[in-house]
């Protein structure tokens, strides 16, 4: 019975094999190529003030939205008629972290002048992008770090803190008089639920004998 | 829609039914691979782990044995318990987590509290030589505690426990020591809390144990001089 079936609708279904075969190949092979130009690189968002300014990148013209780069340093040049030209070097990082390469252009002439006047909104994102990104770090690193979230904890008798060398790991610090007191303050990290052992402390006024 | 059309749906909503229960159960499948050190016969059971549990608690029957290192197993996806077997070995119950990605897995065994013991009564003062070899400054404002053996004998923490006449920083240090080739060494500098990440070689739960022993720091001032509990000037001590 399903033979006969088969048979029936023989032509529908050998083109829509073929078809789906062809479409699976297209995508798996539009990822391959996809995961091969973007390996090494790091995504980066290219954002410009006027939007339709030309940028280089190592004198190789640029778009702006979200583009691949090897890390490293890049010379950014951007013109536009009316505006100032806008020329710095910055560094693309593979840390982790959003990277982002923001170019405004100050306005010259009258004309760029009122067009700047109108779009202040766009002058003032890169800031408020800045600022999201920075508060989106600082998620991201207490997600990390949930101790982070107790401190500083001050105790009449010491003083629990944390540092961050690298802005990823936290490093506690304690500030006690007495060996009693930096004792009590393992304690209080042990009463939050954390284990002492799992971070590096800094005890920052104690002096070891043995030095 | 003729009898025929409805039989073949029929047929075919059981076979995609059928498909799709099979490819369940063999997505809850992961491949698992533990290796332990199989001297003193040691032996692994494989148990489920009881529900709503926080700690490493066995429920049911054992769901496998190991006897030999290495082996690859699949276990559906959850967490289980394992336990250890075998002469003077302890049961240490350790929780397994069987998650998306394939299981490779060392099992920590450890010998009973009481083997340890007789065994650290025969090493102590090849241990308490080693620590007066390499922290000579240590023995004449520290007293050494007994200390602690680990797994199989071949790990070792103490707590310095201070007794000179400085009120300030009369802190106890830890300290965390390795048998290799029949030789203790001392792996960690003396410190009021030891880390895992300033020692990510050492294994945490011996870390964590170091800390955790007669951590409270001593009373101030003693006026009697310096006492020991490991005999500095013994065989071996500066």
């Amino acid at each position: 019975m399903l033979l006969e079936i088969l048979r029936q609708y023989r032509k529908p279904i050998t083109v829509t094999l073929v078809a789906l075969f062809v479409l699976v190949l297209g995508l798996a092979g539009y990822q391959i190529y996809l995961t091969q130009t973007r390996q090494g690189k790091v995504p980066t968002t290219l954002q410009a003030v006027p939007a339709d300014a030309v940028i280089a990148l190592n004198d190789s013209p640029a778009i702006p939205g979200v583009i691949y780069l090897k890390p490293g340093s890049y010379a950014v040049a951007a013109h536009k008629d009316g505006f100032i030209d806008n020329k710095f070097t910055i560094k693309i990082a593979d840390d982790g972290n959003k990277q982002v390469i923001s170019i405004m252009l100050d306005p010259s002439s009258n004309e760029a002048k009122q067009w700047a006047k109108d779009h202040q909104d766009l002058y003032l994102a890169p800031e408020k992008d800045a600022a999201a990104e920075s508060a989106r770090q600082g998620e991201i690193f207490q997600r990390a770090n949930p101790i982070v979230t107790k401190l500083p904890y001050e105790d009449p008798y010491f003083t629990i803190g944390y540092i961050s060398p690298d802005n990823k790991t936290a490093q506690i610090t304690i500030a006690a008089v007495s060996a009693l007191y930096r004792h009590n303050a393992l304690q209080q990290i042990r009463t939050w639920g954390y284990n002492p052992a799992d971070f590096k402390i800094i005890y920052t006024n104690y002096v070891s004998p043995l030095q | 829609m003729n009898k025929r059309t409805i039989l073949l749906s029929i047929i075919g909503i059981i076979a995609m039914i059928s498909i799709a229960i099979y490819v369940n159960y063999l997505g809850s499948l992961q491949k698992v691979t533990i290796t332990f050190d199989t001297t003193a016969n040691t032996k692994l059971d494989i148990y489920a782990q009881k529900p709503g549990s926080d700690s490493p608690t066995k429920t049911g029957q054992i769901l496998r044995t190991l006897a030999i290192s290495g082996d690859t197993f699949t276990l559906q996806k959850g967490v289980y318990v394992i336990e250890s077997s075998g002469e003077n070995i302890a049961l240490n119950p350790v929780a397994l987590s069987v998650e998306d990605a394939p299981v490779m897995e060392t099992i920590p065994i450890s010998y009973t509290a009481s083997y340890l013991n007789q065994l650290l009564q025969k090493d102590q003062e090849a241990i308490g030589q080693s620590i007066a070899r390499e922290l000579p400054d240590v023995l004449s404002l520290y007293g050494i505690e007994p200390g602690q053996l680990y797994r199989k004998g071949d790990w070792y923490t103490t707590t310095l426990t201070y007794r000179g006449a400085d009120t300030s920083n009369r802190d106890s240090l830890h300290i965390v020591l390795y048998r290799e080739n029949k030789i203790w060494k001392i792996l960690t500098k003396p410190q009021i809390s030891l880390s895992t990440v300033e020692y990510p070689t050492i294994p945490s739960d011996i870390i964590k144990a170091a800390n955790q022993y007669k951590a409270k720091p001593s009373n101030p001032p003693v006026s009697s001089p310096p006492t020991f509990f490991i005999d500095p000037n013994a065989q071996g001590a500066r």
